[in-house]
């Protein structure tokens, strides 16, 4: 078995990766059907891994072996009708969505994970984001206090606060669209307000394109890094299969 | 039993019916003086002045019936006397005969009437006396003027007269006939002057209608006083004036025409027409004249007066139409004034009733009474004005309306014709041509020469209705003013509604004259057409002018564009052709550029780009937490990013696996994503080589842990409720399966905070941030590190960069990662890459420059180029 595993590790796994590897690359070329065979072929092992995962390690410890270890009297242990009946109940009024007549059915537990979920992400986006970003956005503007993190301190950081305070503020404002038209149509004529307005929206999408700027060399600098691996990856299967010196 | 014949239907009705089944008329004509109906007959109560006609005196008893029929219809057989039709017919002499015999009762009754003349009026008692002198024709027959109404009956000459046929000829008519004769001349003069037409039904002369009411109103000469007579009143009808001078005796005192005289003749048809009684000859008859026959449905002779052309009417209607052209009479003293005022002179009646109202207003002053003794009634109605004065008609016998066959006067029934009756009998013998026109009113038919022009200034026109012609205009009533009536108000919200402006609010309305005719259209030749121009027809502009829309120039720019694109939508688009297939070359030359630039150095093993030396800040950091971690806690990694992913963050993650694993940590793994664990899997195995790692020993993977975000929460609140098997269990010393919780690496740890810390390795942002929300409450001051994508860290680090920081340590990026091994002294992967990583990035870097230069400087080209006119549509 352990020579299975290492024949599969050292030689059909390499293989078929670089294979694979090639295939998508040549998306390169254009689309081409050996791309689609790979993507083809990912989607599926992944559904069919994922699939697998989630019986081995979700359904039967959680659900079927309790049940099978429990019994018909353990069952009727509230405690038992609480963790085991009742989401049992519920992931098969699930299951039933995919019959079309029956689909009716699944919406509560549909409803149920969809309403537990919305919970969970709106507290969590609250508690963990809002305030302690919105707190840390108001920051001490004491050259005498040093951040934590970065170390910075004085007029370093006093100029990386306002920075963030006025990059957040801008952000904000440029999504507010303050300009008003008359009934007729015609835009009003811009006042001192709506000109301090159309200043922090402007600035506000300088920072908003910074921001989408580092995202994008970070993506770009993460792709690359990934090519890096891939080319590695291929130069490294097929320098092992070949006889060396 | 012989059927009653109606005189007004000529209908057939049951002997001993009061009334016509059909038209409801009287049967038996009422007489003055005859008793009045019986009260079980259920007939209605009788007016006064029928009672008045109707002394009790008059009644006579039953038995006597027919003595007192005779007497009141003696004015009807003097009537019918002069008619020598009605003498000649079997009716006649049927009455004739009945009637001498009350000849001899005759002076008897002049007793009762004169008598009775005393108490009403002198007409009256006239009449009455002149009814009780004779006897009407027998009951149940019909009189020669009738019989022309019947079936045709071969005319024949007017037979002679017959002075005393057996004495049935009444003197009343005999006396008529006498004055017919003696006016049938001048009659005849009047009616061509007349130029009436009339159908024989209303030819009065024809049908004998007039010849037996001559002698309604006439006296003869020294028969009856003058005053014993009713005066003839100027307003009597003219059908009931004398056809001549001293044509007719009048009517006595209480004798009514046959058509009123019900009783006495009535009682004579309802015996039936007797088939031996022949009628007695009056007037004509009685005097030796030839009868007249007068059929109405029968052709006239030829030769015949009937034979004439019945383009005239020669009767009252030329009398009528003769008196419109004479000047009206003067009113005689003796008419009363109870008419109202009248605005133009009545018509005076010539003839027998002007004669008649002369007498009396030479003797007395009676009472104008209508013929029928209708007592004031003519005068209060005012009828008795609208007779014209007319000439006399031609003395005629007198007939009753009735339409019935007439028979010759020479004809008798035979023997063979025994069972018909005598009325019958008297209808088939042709009727004897009038000698005279007889009198009729105008019909209202014109006949040749005659225009629809009547003047009705010639009309005595009763007072009530001059009053309603003198009634003022509408122009005049409107022009007069009328204080004490208020204008009318509108309300207001009615005064708003009133359209001004718009059409005329009154239309004009022209005499008729000067209308125009209206030329198309279904009303063509018409008169008084509403216009239809210029209201209706022809579009007209309105005067008020319409609201004007304000448009403003963005409307007018955005209709324009809804234009065009309308427009555009029509509009038919060429066919592009299609061309070859581009090839993507910039594509290809920037990929290739890529390749090349990450295999040169790879495939060349080039070390063209020096290590970094500058650290990132927070790699100092995380170092210092790594190393500050509890040895007796184990780690938890959670490896949340997808295999795609798996060539950089496997490359980031490295160092911190090896700095964790060269300090001995113990490892656990855990993922939300179902390829995390194979992932951790392969890493840890793959890493922990070096540092002799084992699956169950050093390390241990706790699984899938399926849920997202809730899953999270749970896992942070209770970690060992969350997971419940592990991952790539391995068998422990013991030969069981060290896996998940299981393993002892985890024993004691019951949350998230019995970790030394957490280590998030994510590709995404939102996991990061889940993990961040979600697992930060609850680990309680233990560290949370994230190791992220070079693109993700942008998103997190304010949570890192915070003062109250919610991550403690941040790791991300190749350059962070070659850091990290230089830090560990050990190169690795991380460091393998640089030199590829840096050319690729370099090429990157030279490629946006490039695309940079390329995108100012087409924007400046066309800021430069002059811009087209823009075309106006």
């Amino acid at each position: 078995m352990s020579e299975i595993t290492t024949l599969v590790d050292a030689l059909i796994g390499p293989i078929v990766a670089a294979l694979l590897t090639m295939m998508v690359l040549s998306y390169l070329i254009g689309d081409n059907p050996l791309f689609r065979i790979a993507s083809h072929l990912f989607v599926g092992v992944a559904a069919g891994y994922a699939g697998a995962l989630a019986v081995r390690s979700v359904l039967w410890p959680g659900l079927i072996q309790p049940v099978l270890q429990a019994g018909i009297g353990g069952l009727m242990n509230p405690a038992a009708v609480l963790t085991l009946l009742v989401p049992a109940f519920l992931a098969f009024l699930l299951v039933l969505k995919v019959v079309p007549g029956a689909s009716r059915l699944g919406t509560f537990s549909t409803a149920f994970l969809v309403g537990v979920g919305a919970a969970v992400v709106v507290g969590g986006a609250i508690t963990g984001t809002l305030i302690p970003q919105s707190l840390a956005a108001m920051d001490t503007l004491n050259p005498a206090v040093a951040s934590p993190q970065t170390g910075e301190i004085g007029l370093e950081r006093v100029v990386n606060v306002i920075i963030v305070l006025v990059g957040t503020i801008s952000t904000l404002a440029y999504f507010r669209f303050t300009l008003r038209r008359r009934p007729a149509g015609e835009a009003r004529p811009a006042g001192p307000i709506s000109l301090l307005g159309k200043g922090l929206s402007a600035l506000g999408r300088s920072f908003i394109a910074l921001a989408f700027g580092v995202m994008y060399a970070g993506a770009m600098s993460a792709t690359l890094l990934i090519l890096t691996q891939r080319i590695q990856f291929l130069w490294d299967t097929l320098t092992g299969l070949l006889p060396g010196p | 039993m012989a059927d009653l014949r109606c005189p007004m239907c000529s209908k057939p009705n049951p002997e001993g019916a009061e009334e016509c089944a059909f038209c409801g008329a009287r049967l038996k004509p009422v007489l003055a003086g005859s008793p009045p109906p019986p009260a079980d007959q259920g007939l209605p109560p009788m007016p006064d002045w029928l009672s008045r006609l109707r002394a009790p005196e008059d009644e006579p008893p039953a038995p006597e019936q027919p003595s007192a029929t005779e007497g009141e219809g003696d004015w009807l057989a003097r009537l019918r006397s002069t008619d020598p039709q009605w003498s000649s017919s079997e009716w006649g002499q049927e009455a004739a005969a009945p009637s001498a015999a009350a000849a001899s009762s005759a002076p008897e009754e002049p007793a009762r009437p004169s008598a009775r003349a005393e108490e009403g009026p002198d007409w009256l008692t006239r009449l009455r006396e002149a009814s009780s002198e004779e006897t009407g024709p027998p009951e149940g027959e019909v009189p020669s003027w009738l019989a022309e109404a019947g079936p045709p009956a071969p005319t024949a000459a007017p037979a002679p007269a017959v002075p005393d046929s057996g004495g049935n000829v009444p003197d009343w008519l005999t006396r008529v006939r006498a004055k017919r004769e003696e006016e049938a001349g001048d009659e005849q003069a009047e009616a061509d002057a007349a130029d009436v037409l009339l159908p024989d039904v209303f030819n009065l002369e024809k049908t004998g209608w007039h010849s037996g009411l001559t002698g309604l109103l006439v006296e003869p000469a020294g028969e009856h006083p003058p005053d014993s007579l009713p005066t003839a009143a100027p307003s009597a009808p003219v059908w009931l004036e004398p056809e001549g001078p001293g044509d007719e005796p009048p009517l006595r005192t209480g004798e009514l025409p046959g058509m009123l005289a019900g009783k006495p003749s009535d009682a004579k048809r309802e015996s039936g027409p007797p088939a031996a009684e022949p009628p007695r000859p009056t007037g004509r008859l009685a005097e030796g004249k030839p009868a007249r026959t007068t059929d109405r449905l029968a052709p006239p002779a030829p030769g015949s007066e009937q034979a004439k052309p019945p383009a005239r009417s020669t009767g009252r209607l030329s009398r009528l139409a003769a008196a419109a052209k004479q000047p009206p009479a003067p009113p005689p003293a003796a008419v009363p004034p109870a008419t109202p005022p009248e605005a133009e002179p009545p018509a005076r009646s010539t003839g027998r009733l002007a004669r008649l109202a002369d007498a009396a207003a030479e003797s007395a002053a009676p009472p104008p009474t209508p013929p029928f003794g209708f007592g004031g009634l003519e005068e209060e109605t005012g009828l008795s004005s609208l007779i014209p004065a007319a000439e006399e008609p031609p003395s005629q016998p007198t007939r009753p309306p009735v339409v019935l066959p007439t028979t010759t006067e020479t004809e008798k029934p035979a023997d063979a014709e025994a069972g018909k009756s005598d009325w019958l009998k008297e209808l088939e013998r042709p009727t004897p041509e009038p000698q005279a026109p007889l009198p009729h009113a105008p019909a209202l038919v014109l006949q040749e020469g005659e225009s629809a022009d009547f003047d009705l200034g010639s009309v005595d026109v009763p007072d009530w209705l001059t009053d309603a012609g003198a009634m003022p205009s509408e122009a005049a009533i409107a022009s007069d003013a009328r204080p004490d009536l208020a204008p009318a108000t509108l309300p207001t919200w009615l005064e708003a509604m009133r359209p001004v402006g718009t059409f005329r609010s009154v239309v004009e309305i022209l005499p008729e004259d000067e209308q125009a005719v209206e030329s198309a259209g279904p009303l063509a030749g018409l008169r008084g057409v509403l216009m239809a121009e210029p209201i209706v027809a022809l579009p007209r502009i309105t005067g008020v002018g319409s609201t004007r829309l304000s448009i403003s120039e963005r409307q007018v720019t955005q209709a324009d564009l809804l234009q065009k694109l309308v427009q555009d939508e029509l509009r038919e688009l060429p066919t592009v052709a299609r061309g070859r297939a581009r090839l993507p070359l910039l594509r290809w030359a920037i990929g290739g550029l890529l390749l090349l630039a990450v295999a040169l150095p790879i495939l060349l093993r080039l070390s063209v780009f020096a290590l970094p030396t500058v650290e990132p800040i927070e790699l100092g950091h995380l170092v210092d937490l790594v190393a500050g971690l509890p040895a007796d806690r184990a780690v938890l990694l959670v490896f949340d990013y997808e295999p795609a992913n798996a060539g950089e963050l496997e490359v980031v993650v490295g160092p911190l696996l090896e700095d964790l694993m060269s300090k001995g940590y113990a490892l656990a793994t855990v993922s939300t994503r179902p390829t995390g664990p194979p992932l951790a899997e392969r890493l840890v195995r793959q890493r922990g080589a070096a540092y002799d790692y084992q699956n169950g020993e050093d390390y241990v993977h706790l699984g899938y842990l399926s849920g997202g975000v809730p899953a999270i929460q749970l896992f942070a609140a209770d970690p060992r409720a969350a997971v419940l098997s592990g991952f790539a269990a391995s068998v422990d010393s013991n030969g069981g399966l060290a896996a998940g919780w299981n393993s002892p690496l985890l024993e004691g740890v019951q949350s998230l905070s019995d970790f030394g810390t957490v280590a998030v390795i994510t590709a995404g942002t939102e996991t990061a941030r889940a993990w961040i929300e979600q697992a930060s409450p609850w680990l309680a001051g233990r560290p949370l590190v994230m190791v992220l994508s070079a693109g993700v860290e942008p998103m997190i680090r304010p949570y890192y960069e915070a003062l109250t920081p919610q991550v403690n340590g941040l790791l991300s990026g190749e350059p962070a990662a070659v850091a990290y091994e230089l830090r560990n002294g050990k190169a690795g992967p991380a460091v393998a890459r640089w030199n590829p990583f840096s050319l690729g990035i370099l090429v990157v870097e030279i490629l946006l420059a490039c695309g940079g230069v390329y995108g100012i400087g087409a924007w400046l080209v066309q800021a430069l180029r002059p811009r087209p006119k823009a075309k106006r549509p």
